[in-house]
């Protein structure tokens, strides 16, 4: 049966030194039989994560759970060899000296499963992945895709309770890793095996996940399922992940709820309320807007609608991007955006141009990097927590 | 909510395995203080011997430091410090200018005649140093020596009893090793790092000076340190002409301590002496490696080209690595076979001068097939014995068991201290019960052992580290234990590595001499002890016989060797 | 029962197999170095735990007199040694020497006529001897100490400078000396009498030369370590060596001066007596002290 991992106040400390990474006070369930992707950074700890749940690292403080059963804590670990569970490495990480068959029985045999079902077994699952002709190939003698799928027969083959992949697409050609992609997912759905997925891509923890976990500097920022926390940022930082570089403005929140900038002439320029604003601004203070690209709409300045408010700014560059245009606006200090744009409009570098956008899409956070787990604007109860109460109900 | 698995069934995974987990753990564990045990016996207990033995009355082993710090007070010492510090530094110097060049052109361009070249340096590299001092002593020695009347002709009027004749006959032993260090980082360089040099415009000369020295520099450096090392605590070829030279050296130095009257104390403080000076170059040249270091291993890992030289370079370059090979191996071995067949030295080649006898009087004087066998069985275990320990320390440093990098330390410290003085550890170590060893061939393979793990190891430990970690943790991943993961991934990758540490700590161990001449008893001689015999007996003819006899034997191993294990293979992990 | 001897390898064959024929069930095991590193191997093995040798024999008799002093060994004597030439018995017993050697100067006959060759000791610190002599080395031979030292005592301190200063070589060993002279390297050498008659007979173009001052006279002491595991066996062995069959061989297979002195008439060798020689006070010689002074006497001379 498909797994569920409990991580309570975990972390782990590499050294007294401040910015030597690590994880700290991690609480999240990951639900069982679900793609759960664990989405950074480099250096936001969810490689560290994924190997405190294999057990290649031991928490300094904190308890994990895989399943019912605890596996690591300050008393006592469980090492992965231990542990109901098998991973897909980055590098796949096949043995080069054995044949694709011995790679994806090692497991089996470790179990020392009678001979007859680990052949059986192996080439079920071979021919799942679609390798049953290539099985006496040598690892060298296979191209990057086939490796990669080697690497994750020899997991599934195992039916481990938890499979742990570590950005196992990242080595692959971007077509490749589109086609594997949904395999990965028609994979996870047909096992049902609880999958726990590293990426950096937003775009590919979007196409994969039931679940998602953002992590930044070793903390939890956000968790739950991917639309919630696309529509539903609960801070700057998540909202920037999800957003590719959406805009973000900074200025300041009056206590009549009113978002202003500093105008280029001096003083401000109010701009309007919105109606996503974070729980902690309910004085005013010093706040930033942020828009998902998605979200925004280029137009002449001067364009003005009901539904839309604008933002100023100035052509950087635009540049082609297959089925729109990618357009990096300049707007007031030092900020970036970067809004698409229809294939038939063009926009020219030093042109003055406005952002348009809903309100309704915007929100507004305290300015900086706002605590992970902060109560957003609606305090919802953690979703996470209901899934598996659901799961568990039902499960016999 | 039941999730249907690959084969329908529905059994609950979560306890499918169940790992007989404290097993594995005690036997991991023991192995693990088998190995801290090993290193106490083997290395820490005699060097510890040793250092106390420079600081105490060895009658008495009472605390007396007035013979150490009398040592330490004497000029004579002091000179035969900076005597042996100048020859090893220029040996390593003349050694790595003459390695380098002939490594890269064996290794890297389409230089004819290769493959010979490079087996006669590992020829050179197999041959007990004192065959070769022996061989130079009939060429080049004063008065009458074959060539040099040549030398004189040249203007030089010195002969091989000098300064330049001790750092040519050291550097002839020396260069192989930095030949071998280099050859293999070469060997190892990714294409991908020179092409992209290429792509840039970079020329041959350029490439070479500015891209391929650079990525193997730790290498050379590698190389040079050990034979630095080596050179210092040389003793057999060392006292032939050093002492007819009139060069006082550490270790020949040391070997007069025991003499009439013996003086463990003095002798000792000089060990302590070279013990340090190679520490200390030992950690200077480490950190260089370390920061010079990059990894030669980039992307896909391509072989590298080889680079093409122009025709008439090709031959130039082919002349000069024969000359350098001729000079190490060919010439002093043909002289002394040549001369093995000669009846009365001196009296020239003449039909009437020649004869057999001096090959079958071997085995009527003394025991030399039995000194021989002893050789071969006591290189082979102590060989084998260091690549199972080479393999624990390795193992459980990178699994960084409690105080692995200590032990580890530790276990390096003999290399650096004289053979001789080793030896002395060794018995003042292991003569009482309950480990009376002394006198037994027990004591001469634990000292083998002890004196060359530091190459079992280095060999090992690059065979180790060429795994990437990810190649383990994918076993564990799996399900497999510690054991088994040693015993199906990490073994097997090793192999080639092993087999190279395992060829050179023979050959280590059966050309020892300097620790063995103490060491050796009724019934336990060896053949490099045999040989110092014949020599210093004036056994010459007998000598040359023998000294043929141990040259065959060494081509006919090497030979063996790259059959079952392929061309590269002492080349293979050094990097 | 087990021997360390310093005799030259072909010497301790021919009386390890004498003696095992004549004594088929003693098992007889030997060790054969040079005397230094005979020397070296009893004082580390006297230092850790006890002597393993029944016998030990040095070309150098002054370290015996020194190991006796300190109780290494057992007072024996066979019965025949009241037959030895005086001196060659140690004091107390402890020690005796079943033959002589001497050490002298040798020449290479091919390369130097009769007439030419040197005369005296005195001689070989001319020029015309300038970088043509040879001698082993006091740290490496022990019978080059010896000789040294009994230089010292016999000509004072200079005569090593002297020699020094005319460009001595010097060898590892004896055996390198032999070689040098035979190969004409260098074509005078300071060597042991025995190899110089072995020379001789071999048909080698090699002679000796007793000098006007004298050969130097050097004692070979023959001992029985206290706690000897075979005393009997041991005592067989030191008997054996004075008898005529072994005094015999020493003489003619081997060139030693025989310690019988009635068997020098019966043996081909110039008999020692006849011999201008000089010998060493023994007291001194075997002082450690002393020979550390001859040593750096020695060492500083040739550097």
């Amino acid at each position: 049966m498909a797994a569920h991992v409990a991580i309570d106040g975990v972390t782990k400390r590499y050294s007294a030194a401040a910015d030597s990474g690590g994880v700290f006070d991690i609480n999240v369930v990951i639900p069982g039989g679900k793609f759960t992707t664990l989405l950074g950074e480099s250096g936001s700890g969810k490689t560290t994560l994924l190997r405190l749940l294999a057990g290649f690292l031991r928490p300094s403080e904190g308890t994990i759970f895989l399943g019912d059963i605890e596996i690591a804590s300050n008393k006592m670990f469980v090492p992965p060899q231990a542990r109901d569970l098998a991973m897909v490495f980055q590098s796949y990480a096949l043995w080069p000296h054995m044949t694709v068959f011995d790679n994806v029985a090692f497991g089996l045999r470790s179990q020392k499963t009678p001979k007859r079902e680990i052949l059986d077994r192996v080439e079920t699952t071979l021919s799942l992945v679609g390798l049953e002709e290539l099985q006496h190939r040598k690892p060298a003698q296979l191209s990057g895709g086939q490796q990669q799928r080697v690497a994750l027969a020899r997991s599934l083959v195992l039916e481990p309770g938890l499979l742990l992949l570590d950005e196992p697409l990242s080595n692959l050609d971007a077509d490749l890793r589109v086609q594997m992609r949904d395999q990965l997912k028609a994979l996870q759905v047909r096992t049902g095996i609880t999958f726990v997925y590293v990426t950096h891509d937003q775009e590919e923890a979007f196409a994969l996940s039931d679940h998602m976990i953002v992590l930044d500097q070793g903390r939890i920022l956000q968790q739950g399922p991917c639309e919630e926390i696309y529509s539903r940022p609960r801070s700057n930082k998540v909202a920037e992940f999800m957003g590719r570089r959406g805009l973000h403005l900074d200025g300041a929140l009056d206590s009549k709820s009113q978002f202003s900038i500093s105008a280029p002439s001096g003083g401000k320029q109010v701009l309007g309320t919105f109606p996503h604003v974070d729980n902690r601004l309910a004085n005013g203070g010093k706040a930033t807007l942020v828009v998902h690209s998605e979200s925004l709409r280029l137009e002449a300045p001067g364009a003005t609608s009901e539904c839309f408010l604008s933002v100023p700014g100035v052509v950087e560059s635009t540049s082609f991007a297959g089925r729109e245009n990618q357009v990096v606006v300049r707007t007031g200090g030092d900020h970036s955006t970067t809004a698409y744009a229809p294939i038939r409009e063009n926009w020219a570098p030093g042109e003055t141009v406005q952002m348009s956008f809903r309100p309704e899409s915007s929100w507004v956070f305290p300015t900086g990097r706002a605590g992970a787990g902060a109560s957003g604007p609606d305090s919802e109860p953690d979703l996470a927590t209901t899934d598996v109460a659901d799961s568990s109900r039902s499960s016999s | 909510m039941n999730s249907p698995n690959l084969h329908g069934s529905s059994e609950n995974t979560a306890t499918r395995r169940s790992r007989k987990l404290p097993g594995t753990q005690i036997s991991r564990n023991l192995v693990w203080v088998l190995t801290i045990v090993a290193i106490g016996v083997l290395v820490a207990y005699p060097v510890a011997r040793i250092f106390w033995l420079a600081v105490s009355d060895p009658s008495t082993g009472v605390w007396d430091s007035a013979a150490f710090q009398a040592e330490l007070a004497s000029s004579a010492m002091w000179r035969a410090t900076w005597n042996t510090f100048i020859m090893a530094i220029a040996a390593t110097a003349l050694g790595t200018v003459v390695a380098v060049p002939m490594a890269w052109l064996c290794e890297r361009s389409d230089m004819p005649g290769r493959r010979v070249i490079t087996s006669l340096v590992f020829l050179t590299f197999m041959n007990p140093p004192l065959l070769l001092g022996l061989a130079y002593v009939m060429i080049f020695g004063p008065n009458i020596g074959l060539l040099t009347g040549w030398l004189q002709a040249l203007g030089i009027d010195s002969t091989i009893y000098s300064w330049w004749g001790l750092i040519f006959v050291t550097a002839c032993a020396s260069f192989a090793i930095i030949f071998m260090t280099t050859s293999s980082s070469l060997a190892g360089i990714d294409g991908d790092l020179e092409n992209a040099a290429r792509a840039h415009g970079a020329g041959a000369m350029s490439l070479i000076f500015r891209v391929t020295l650079p990525l193997v520099r730790p290498a050379i450096a590698s190389g040079a340190l050990l034979s630095f090392v080596l050179a210092l605590n040389a003793f057999g070829v060392q006292a032939l002409i050093a002492t007819p030279a009139r060069i006082s050296l550490l270790t020949t130095e040391i070997y007069s301590y025991f003499s009439y009257p013996v003086q463990f104390s003095a002798a000792s403080t000089q060990a302590v002496v070279l013990i340090v000076i190679s520490i200390a170059a030992a950690f200077g040249a480490n950190l260089y490696i370390a920061a010079k270091t990059y990894p030669t291993i980039a992307g896909k890992g391509a072989r590298a080209d080889i680079t093409q030289i122009p025709r008439w370079a090709r031959w130039a370059a082919f002349l000069a690595c024969s000359g350098a090979v001729g000079l190490s191996v060919v010439i002093p071995m043909s002289v002394v076979v040549a001369r093995s067949f000669v009846r009365v030295p001196g009296r020239g080649f003449g039909a009437d001068n020649l004869w057999l006898g001096n090959y079958s009087q071997l085995f009527k004087l003394g025991d030399v097939s039995g000194a021989l066998w002893n050789s071969l069985r006591y290189g082979l275990s102590a060989a084998a014995l260091m690549v199972l320990i080479a393999l624990a320390l390795t193992y459980f440093r990178r699994e960084r068991a409690p105080g692995s990098k200590f032990v580890f330390t530790i276990a390096e410290i003999p290399f650096v201290v004289p053979g001789i003085v080793l030896a002395i550890g060794f018995i003042a170590a292991f003569s009482r019960p309950p480990l009376a060893l002394y006198g037994t061939s027990t004591i001469l393979v634990l000292v083998y052992v002890s004196k060359f793990l530091p190459i079992a190891i280095r060999f090992t430990d690059n065979a180790l580290g060429q795994i990437g970690s990810e190649l383990e943790e994918a076993a564990y991943a799996h399900g497999a234990s510690a054991g088994r993961t040693f015993l199906r991934v990490l073994l097997p990758l090793m192999k080639r590595g092993l087999t190279t540490a395992a060829v050179l700590s023979f050959i280590f161990a059966f050309n020892e001499l300097s620790a063995s001449i103490l060491l050796i008893g009724t019934g336990t001689q060896v053949a490099s002890t045999v040989l110092l015999q014949y020599s210093q007996e004036g056994l010459i003819g007998n000598m040359n016989a023998f000294a043929a006899v141990l040259f065959g034997i060494t081509a006919i191993s090497y030979a063996i060797v790259i059959r079952l294990a392929g061309n590269s293979v002492m080349t293979a992990g050094t990097n | 029962m087990v021997w360390y001897t310093s005799n030259a390898t072909p010497a301790a064959e021919a009386i390890g197999s004498a003696f095992e024929k004549k004594y088929p069930e003693i098992e007889l095991e030997v060790f054969q170095a040079g005397g230094s590193q005979v020397i070296a191997k009893v004082e580390a093995e006297a230092m850790s735990g006890g002597i393993k040798a029944d016998i030990v024999d040095y070309s150098e008799g002054a370290a015996a007199v020194g190991q006796a002093k300190r109780g290494l060994f057992q007072r024996y004597l066979p019965p025949s040694a009241g037959d030895l030439s005086p001196g060659l018995v140690g004091e107390n017993g402890f020690w005796f020497s079943p033959w002589y050697l001497t050490s002298t100067i040798v020449y290479n006959t091919d390369r130097i006529s009769e007439a030419d060759a040197p005369k005296s000791w005195k001689e070989l610190t001319e020029p015309k001897w300038k970088g043509k002599v040879g001698m082993a080395s006091p740290d490496y031979a022990g019978t080059a100490v010896a000789t040294v030292g009994i230089w010292q005592q016999q000509f004072g301190d200079d005569y090593v400078n002297k020699l020094g200063a005319n460009g001595l070589t010097v060898f590892e060993g004896f055996g390198n000396v032999h070689e040098s002279v035979l190969s004409g390297q260098t074509p005078v050498g300071i060597n042991l009498s025995f190899r110089a008659l072995q020379a001789e007979k071999d048909g080698e173009p090699m002679a000796w030369v007793t000098p006007e001052e004298g050969q130097v006279l050097l004692t070979f002491a023959a001992a029985i370590t206290k706690n000897a595991k075979h005393p009997n066996a041991a005592k067989l062995f030191q008997n054996f060596l004075l008898t005529d069959e072994i005094q015999t061989m020493a003489a003619e297979d081997i060139g030693y001066f025989p310690g019988m002195s009635e068997m020098a008439e019966d043996t081909g060798i110039p008999d020692l007596d006849k011999i201008k020689k000089f010998g060493a006070d023994l007291d001194e010689l075997s002082d450690p002290n002393f020979i550390a002074e001859v040593k750096s006497n020695f060492k500083n001379a040739t550097s």
